[in-house]
């Protein structure tokens, strides 16, 4: 009862912009070019699905965005832990971080084309720089926040520093890693769309881009419809793996 | 066997601001002998934590020396534990997590780890909330945790600053026989600090009075020659109310009082 109430609740909202959209369309007034009726958008999906191709192009996003997101994951935590808990060592690179965060990561794609050609190494190449800042960000001012007094309990019971790293500064600064983690996905997968735009022959990206010169509005909503779908699957599966494991607070 | 000579503590001034820093102790001069009890009492703020700062290593004195087993404190050790006003029991450990987190700091296998941390759960009355979250005990239940995880680290002095303030009498007389029986059985030193005259008088084998601004010691007290045994008649006694009567004296006019 309560879950089907929760369903519902989560649904409602999407409802009513289907019934909206469904609404322009049948006055008739809005050319099919500019916006198809869900009905030819339903039968776009159903065809994408059936060919194949619109899995493919999901896989081989998903698979671009892990590799991305991955490396960017298992260097910017390190580095931020790192940051985070010496002085030194961010007096020393705050002010280079700080110039590279700003530059859109978009930018980074024409640089990344010559670096890497065309092909899935401009996709992996703006992912991580995409998700790099907002991981490394909140880790380092997740590690930065430790109390304290916690710390000082710590070095009080003569604490190993590993032991120190492990059951002090990572338990807390956990919950600001995983928001930057968040954040850092949603911003990959935004990159991996604009990467396989210009720089790729696949994905989702490819698929929305090359609708668009064939005219084929309903395929691109078909893309965008599943890059929204998939970006809420995992935002939703990352919060609910952040209630699992920080059961503390 | 603990000793204090003539210690001078300030906190560093702020770069800007308030210029020079004030001393926050001046001249604290004290010894504790190993299975003594001492307490120590004082208005708020004439640095009663941070002089228990100071015995741990945490902090260390503008001037001055302290001694533990005759050889100087020069940073934190697991042989001076501070117990910290406030508890700070880790959050995202579960009680018994947070005591094993002081075994494995002494090198405990993990496999021992958590039968030795129950030991330790029992002596606070506590083993039935083992996997409990902080948030999810009262407060006089995270205090006997703090407690229970102090003694885990087996210190040869045990520093607690107001861990009772929590508590109901029943349980705070239990902790308070428990933590006498460790001190002079096992060869402990326990510094208590406290706003709680009873507490003070009745566990202390000399309580020590800070005056406030600069802290000094104004007074010491020995009630150790005529206390009565229960902390809960303690307030009918008439030693008692001659040490209240001489503290409170010392913290309206300490000048007056000394003469
Ligand atoms: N980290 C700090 N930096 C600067 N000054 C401090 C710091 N901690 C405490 N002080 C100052 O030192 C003085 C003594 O503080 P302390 O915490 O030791 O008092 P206390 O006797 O424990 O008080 P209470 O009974 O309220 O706990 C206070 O005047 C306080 O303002
Ligand atoms: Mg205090």
């Amino acid at each position: 009862m309560n879950l089907l109430r929760r369903t519902l609740a989560v649904l409602a909202p999407f409802g009513l912009a289907l019934l909206v959209w469904a609404g322009l369309s049948a006055t008739g007034r809005i050319n099919a070019f500019i916006l198809p009726a869900p009905g030819a958008v339903l039968r776009a999906l159903i065809q994408g699905l059936c060919s194949g191709e619109l899995l493919s192009a999901t896989a081989l996003s998903l698979w671009r965005v892990g590799c991305g997101f991955g490396i960017s994951v298992v260097t910017a935590v390190p580095l931020g832990i790192a940051l985070g808990s010496s002085h030194r060592l961010r007096g020393l690179l705050d002010p280079l971080l700080k110039f590279v965060r700003p530059i859109p990561p978009i930018a980074w794609l024409p640089l990344a084309i010559l670096w890497f050609g065309i092909g899935n190494g401009p996709s992996y190449f703006l992912t991580m720089v995409a998700s790099f800042f907002p991981i490394l960000t909140s880790t380092m001012t997740g590690v930065e926040n430790v109390s304290q007094q916690h710390l000082a309990v710590a070095r009080c019971f003569g604490a190993t520093r590993a032991s120190i790293l492990w059951d002090i500064v990572i338990p807390s600064s956990l919950p600001m890693m995983i928001s930057g983690i968040r954040t850092g996905f949603g911003f990959a997968w935004m990159a991996v769309v604009a990467a396989e735009m210009i720089a790729t022959r696949s994905g989702l990206g490819y698929l929305i881009y090359t609708s668009q010169d064939l005219l084929r509005t309903d395929r691109v909503l078909v893309g965008m419809l599943v890059i929204g779908m998939i970006g809420l699957l995992v935002d939703t599966l990352i919060v609910h793996l952040k209630d699992r494991w920080i059961h503390w607070v | 066997m603990l000793s204090l000579e003539n210690i001078y503590f300030k906190y560093p001034a702020r770069r800007r601001g308030n210029g020079d820093a004030h001393w926050v102790l001046e001249d604290i001069s004290l010894t504790a002998a190993a299975g003594e009890f001492i307490s120590i009492i004082g208005p708020s703020g004439c640095g009663k934590s941070t002089l228990l700062s100071l015995i741990s290593g945490l902090l260390r004195p503008s001037r001055g020396r302290i001694l533990a087993q005759g050889r100087e404190v020069l940073g934190p050790s697991r042989s001076r534990v501070l117990i910290f006003q406030g508890h700070l029991l880790f959050p995202w450990k579960t009680a018994i997590q947070n005591i094993e987190f002081v075994l494995k700091a002494r090198g405990l296998s993990q496999g021992l780890r958590r039968r030795q941390a129950l030991e330790y759960l029992q002596r606070v009355r506590l083993e039935a909330h083992a996997d409990a979250y902080p948030r999810e005990l009262s407060g006089g239940m995270q205090q006997r945790i703090g407690i229970a995880r102090a003694l885990a680290a087996e210190p040869d002095i045990l520093l607690l600053d107001e861990p009772f303030s929590s508590l109901d009498l029943v349980a705070k007389c239990a902790i308070i026989d428990e933590l006498k029986a460790i001190a002079s059985q096992m060869g402990k030193t326990v510094i208590l600090v406290t706003h709680n005259l009873e507490e003070a008088f009745h566990v202390g084998h000399r309580v020590y009075l800070l005056t406030k601004g600069p802290g000094r010691i104004a007074a010491t007290f020995d009630p150790s020659a005529t206390k009565p045994d229960q902390l809960q008649s303690l307030g009918a006694s008439s030693e008692f109310q001659a040490f209240q009567k001489k503290v409170s004296a010392f913290m309206t006019d300490p000048a007056a009082a000394q003469r």
